[in-house]
């Protein structure tokens, strides 16, 4: 008999301690609550830190990673050019970003060689639903908006050295070069990595002051992505203002902003989309995952 | 002995049911690799590369293959599928250090649906993982990332468009 309520005891204890570990499991992931409503983000700004020429990496990666919580919204102009083959390769975009209460956007960017044919593309999102238009491809398509709970937290099992960078609902999937203004974690969580940084002086960038860093990318890495980068960072807010990439000394990309505007309200109809005449509609058209 | 088989039943039931809740929160990771199974490829011009111009190994797990980008339709494509999806993933693309530089979308499709596109500046990323960001889709179903080399606006034969791994992280 004793011998039974031991066996029991014991059996018990056993499951309690799964019991536990499970709960625990379940209680310290994150995993099963990847996305919430776009009503649900914090609507909030972070107390104020600025930067300037004596700040320390630190304080600098900080207001790089959390650089959406420091304005509600943001409207400017883009211009950018790269060297591709000896030639200049344009990109032009206007953008509206709202960081809250509902995050949208609204960018409007044409693309092409310098003196050929720009192509349009446009990302319209208003927290619910975004539209993606390519006139290139001749199509547009509708998705849902989902929106991370934090846009900086990883889940558990990323990969090492991946970056997340998508999902403060202000993602601008087509925007390429245009998405590090508004997601400057992008800065501190890929080109500051394995890199040489130079903190430089405040200079004026875009009519606002500016924290120049000069980056230097590791050896394996200069083929790629340059000799040196610079950036112009918003010492009141973090993003990105301005960009020179250098290849062999020589300058062979940059972007920088125009027409600033923080914090004045932009009205909801400016992210109001409509499909294009004569565009067929991505998924309306027999699919096939690859060309036969 | 009636008393103790009680005891193991219940606690084999009280351990399976708990593995079973745990299961949906341990994330289930598969690597997709360009040339092995869930890759499939369209077109003929494609280069395999082994290593990168400072000679050491390239891709994440090498060869990496590329192609020539093309400015006026899409010659070249791969993709990287998972059949029987078990619902939303995580994915994310890796990008070598070289042979890698367009400027293009990667689509996102759950079975023959595009769910959405996400444009990396290949250029900008030197052997990392890229984040395309969190896809649900619909359990049991397909999920494939695609991409091409078709370049609208950029010249043909300037830029690379390279294939490595890809990684659902479910």
């Amino acid at each position: 008999m004793v011998t039974k309520i031991k066996y029991w005891k014991w059996s018990a204890a056993i499951g309690f301690l799964f019991l536990l570990v499970g709960l625990a499991a379940v209680i310290g992931s994150n995993n099963g609550v990847p996305v919430q409503a776009a009503d649900q983000i914090e609507n909030s700004v972070s107390a104020d830190t600025t930067l300037g020429s004596n700040s320390d990496i630190s304080k600098i990666k900080d207001m790089l990673l959390n650089s959406y919580q420091n304005y509600d919204s943001v409207s400017f102009k883009f211009n950018a050019w790269e060297l591709i083959d000896g030639k200049k390769h344009l990109t032009n975009a206007s953008v509206k970003v709202v960081q809250r209460p509902v995050p949208m956007v609204n960018m409007t960017m044409t693309s092409g060689m310098d003196g050929e044919k720009q192509y349009i593309t446009q990302e319209i999102s208003d927290g619910k639903q975004t539209f993606t238009y390519d006139e290139g491809r001749n199509w547009y398509f509708v998705r849902d908006t989902y929106i991370s709970p934090d846009p900086k937290k990883m889940p558990a099992e990323a990969p090492e050295n991946a970056i997340s960078v998508y999902e403060n609902g202000t993602r601008i999937p087509s925007g390429g070069d245009v998405e590090l203004v508004v997601h400057p974690e992008l800065l501190a969580q890929n080109w500051m990595l394995n890199s040489q940084v130079s903190i430089g002086e405040v200079e004026k960038v875009a009519g606002r002051e500016a924290l120049r860093l000069d980056i230097f990318p590791s050896e394996a890495a200069k083929d790629k992505l340059g000799d040196k980068r610079v950036y112009w960072i918003d010492t009141q807010t973090g993003i990105i203002l301005g960009n020179d990439i250098y290849h062999n000394d020589q300058k062979s990309q940059s972007f920088v902003l125009e027409d600033v505007v923080l914090n004045q309200e932009i009205p909801k109809d400016e992210f109001v989309f409509i499909a294009p005449q004569g565009v067929p509609d991505l998924n309306t058209i027999h699919a096939s995952p690859l060309p036969e | 002995m009636k008393s103790r088989s009680k005891g193991l039943i219940l606690a084999f039931l009280i351990i399976t049911t708990i593995l079973c809740a745990s299961l949906p929160v341990l994330a289930a990771t598969t690597i997709i690799y360009n040339g092995g199974s869930g890759w499939s490829q369209s077109g003929s011009e494609w280069h395999s590369q082994s290593t990168g111009r400072d000679g050491q190994p390239i891709g994440y797990s090498p060869p990496m293959v590329w192609t020539w980008n093309n400015s006026s339709s899409t010659s070249e494509a791969g993709a990287w599928s998972i059949s029987n999806a078990s619902g939303g993933c995580y994915i994310y693309a890796y990008i070598p250090r070289n042979y890698a530089d367009v400027n293009q979308r990667y689509y996102i499709w759950d079975n023959n649906s595009i769910i959405a596109s996400s444009l990396v500046n290949q250029a900008s990323y030197a052997d990392q993982w890229i984040n395309l960001g969190y896809f649900s889709i619909v359990p049991s179903h397909t999920v494939r990332v695609q991409f091409d080399d078709f370049t609208p606006g950029v010249s043909s034969n300037t830029r690379y468009a390279g294939f490595d791994e890809m990684r659902f992280v479910f």
